[in-house]
């Protein structure tokens, strides 16, 4: 069923098949609001007030997508959550109007795929859906879910709460840049990167950063993973190319 | 100490109502102190007398200048000199004159060659009726010691010198040998006795009470640390407290005023939140009716839009920051600092951070790093620029952050910090924010043991400074 699936992009033919998206919230402004934004956008959209509700709707046919309230009468929204999750279900982007910091960390450990705090911009919200989707399709053809905390050198980067943690259990802070720079390192390891590949992967492709805002965050981020010199060079600079990562990193 | 090893010291006997423990202590203290005085007059030596017989200061004066041992343990020499002479008569005191004579007596030598003056208190004192005997008779020169004490029977004031004294013997040569006799010190004997029984009663009692009181207060100590806790933490656990009833019931009193702080403490946390969460659904129902409007009104709706969901969300963290129990990792502060700059720089603010070396602080990482956003958005706000400083001082770390702006007036200095205070009267929402800034710095900053303050710097500007202890 979800191999079938393919991306539409924003005008959206009716020819191709389009995604299925349930939007589940105790307010029916909201669900009617969300809903027919999203369908006005090319999506095929169904709401439901509560956990029965989404049960119902997905018996009838599956969807790849659910935008889940956090806070629901009855089943509440991170127990709903945790059931797709664990069943290999649609994608999940939460909405939360607590919006706290702990409230994401919660919601993605429990595996959904992104979070936002309302009151959400509906263009925030489309850009991330389209990103879940895309994700989603890239994740099925590969080698599917990755373990979202990272080993190296005894340092541990976990990918949900975006924290590092040194060889004796120190948290150590990132900017995000640094953050997004360190992910793209830490996932290819032992490969050279050109700080064009860096640049692209760790901003994205239309990102307007320039190429020596790489080379100040790669020397933050060297001092930052100085433990006092027994880890070693964990970051190696590559004359005339670029930058890489030099440590085994194990991923769980 | 830990709470725990308090708590079995305070264990066992001592659970007894305080007055019942203070009045057994006062009944122990005074048995041990009248013990003390009973073997000291039981087992110590009687102390030598503070008198001297006629006899034996007649022996000194006969000695002529050589020292003699008396009965009393004291060593007195009798000094050969010229006294001027008495051209007047000699008044004597009655007991005077007849010491005199008793003396002169003894030494088998007219009246008039000895001469006696006490000094004493006691120098009036006299036998009441003495009967005056005929003068001894000069052929008598050597007295034994029977004669003395017949000598000696007109009575017993008559036979005794108690110092301080002068007795004086005209020697055949003319010259005078003086005795001059002083107390035996500062203090006499009996007195002497009564500071070594208070002495050695101290000294018996001290480390018993010492002990006693430091168990009658460990329970209060444990109390005051619990309640020390409270004040940085409301989630703390409740206090286990044994001991003195009363402390027992003061800690049951102060574990129930506890529970009723954090539910308070909570129902505000519920109730805010519930607030917020009600708000915020109809701001999304907004955001998404304002997708359909007009592309200038959009843009207008959506700032509005923010402006109300940053207040929701400053209002939330304050909440949030006093109430609810935080996570606690250890957290290296400068890179957190350096990170939050980082990302301020990187929006154009005028932000840096500097600061050696890994300082390690127990946090939430969350809260700190409202915290330092907090501080570091204020001095971009207010002061156009901000230079964060971390380091390491007195056990605690401390994090300053300079800004260029006006600075802020005395009085203005400590209110910043209420909550829904803003340092700027205007209220004007460019500036203004919810006025809740500085009061989520300084509940996070308590919350975690520390406290935050602002001060005017001399070169102009202010420093605003979070400590957070180590």
């Amino acid at each position: 069923m979800m191999k079938s699936m393919s991306l539409i992009e924003d005008s959206g033919g009716g020819a191709i098949a389009m995604p299925r998206i349930i939007v589940v919230d105790d307010d029916p402004g909201i669900r009617e609001l969300v809903s027919d934004f999203l369908s006005r956008h090319g999506f095929d959209v169904d709401t439901a007030a509560d956990g029965a509700g989404l049960s119902r709707a997905l018996s009838t046919r599956s969807a790849d997508l659910v935008v889940l309230d956090v806070m629901l009468p009855g089943e509440d929204g991170l127990q709903i959550c945790r059931r797709l999750s664990s069943q290999d279900g649609p994608s999940v982007i939460m909405l939360s109007a607590m919006g706290e910091e702990t409230d994401r960390i919660v919601g993605l450990e429990l595996g959904a795929d992104d979070y936002l705090p309302k009151p959400c911009n509906p263009r925030e919200l489309l850009a991330r859906i389209r990103a879940v989707l895309r994700r989603r399709v890239e994740s099925k053809s590969t080698d599917g879910d990755l373990g979202a905390q990272c080993e190296f050198a005894g340092w541990r980067l976990d990918l949900v709460r975006r924290e590092l943690r040194s060889p004796d259990g120190v948290v150590v802070n990132l900017s995000g840049g640094e953050f997004s720079l360190l992910r793209t390192l830490v996932e290819r390891p032992e490969r050279v990167l050109t700080r064009d590949q860096l640049l692209d992967l760790a901003r994205g492709p239309d990102s307007d950063a320039y190429d020596r805002a790489i080379d100040v965050q790669i020397s933050r981020l060297r001092r930052k993973l100085d433990d006092g010199g027994h880890g070693g060079e964990l970051i190696r600079t590559v004359r005339n190319e670029g930058y890489m990562f030099m440590a085994k990193v194990t991923r769980r | 100490m830990t709470a725990g090893e308090f708590a079995t010291i305070v264990r066992s006997p001592l659970r007894a109502p305080l007055a019942v423990q203070v009045l057994t202590i006062v009944l122990l203290a005074l048995v041990a102190a009248q013990s003390v005085n009973v073997g000291i007059v039981f087992l110590l030596p009687p102390p030598p007398p503070e008198y001297y017989t006629v006899h034996e200061i007649a022996a000194v004066l006969r000695a002529d200048g050589h020292p003699v041992r008396v009965g009393n343990g004291r060593t007195l020499v009798a000094h050969v000199q010229a006294l001027p002479a008495q051209n007047a008569p000699v008044v004597y005191a009655p007991r005077e004159a007849r010491l005199a004579e008793n003396m002169a007596a003894d030494l088998g030598v007219p009246r008039d060659d000895v001469r006696i003056s006490l000094f004493s208190r006691y120098r009036g004192l006299t036998h009441p009726a003495p009967p005056l005997r005929p003068p001894a008779p000069f052929a008598q020169a050597a007295v034994d010691a029977k004669d003395m004490s017949r000598l000696a029977e007109g009575g017993p004031y008559e036979r005794y010198l108690v110092a301080p004294f002068e007795a004086d013997l005209l020697r055949p040569t003319g010259n005078w040998s003086a005795l001059k006799v002083v107390e035996s010190g500062p203090l006499a004997s009996w007195q002497q006795r009564i500071l070594l029984w208070f002495a050695i009663s101290a000294l018996a009692v001290t480390p018993a009470a010492l002990l006693f009181s430091r168990r009658l207060a460990a329970p209060i100590i444990l109390f005051a640390e619990a309640a020390e806790r409270l004040g940085r933490d409301p989630q703390a656990p409740p206090v286990e407290i044994n001991g003195p009833s009363e402390v027992v019931a003061a800690g049951h009193a102060f574990n129930q005023m506890q529970e009723r702080l954090r539910r308070y403490v909570e129902d505000r946390t519920y109730m805010v939140g519930a607030i917020a969460h009600d708000l915020r659904t109809p701001l999304t129902r907004l955001r998404f009716r304002a997708e359909q409007t007009p592309e200038a009104l959009r843009v207008k709706m959506n700032a509005d839009i923010d402006q109300m969901d940053a207040m929701i969300a400053a209002t939330l963290a304050f909440v949030r920051g006093a109430a609810l129990p935080a996570e606690r990792r250890r957290l290296e502060l400068v890179s957190l600092v350096e990170s939050v700059a980082d990302e301020m720089a990187e929006t154009g603010a005028d932000v840096e951070a500097d600061g050696s070396g890994p300082v390690v602080i127990e946090g939430d990482p969350i809260g700190l790093r409202r915290l330092v956003t907090n501080l570091l958005d204020n001095a971009v706000k207010f002061g156009g620029s901000a230079r964060a400083r971390v380091y390491a001082a007195n056990g605690s770390a401390v994090l300053e952050v300079d800004d260029d702006g006006p600075g802020i007036v005395e009085a203005e200095r400590e209110r910043v910090f209420e909550p829904f205070h803003r340092g700027e009267p205007s209220r004007s929402r460019a500036t203004g924010g919810a006025g809740l800034g500085l009061a989520v710095v300084r509940s996070i900053a308590r919350a975690h043991g520390g406290d935050a303050s602002l001060e005017n710097r001399l070169e102009g500007g202010l420093r605003a400074r979070a400590t957070l202890p180590l």
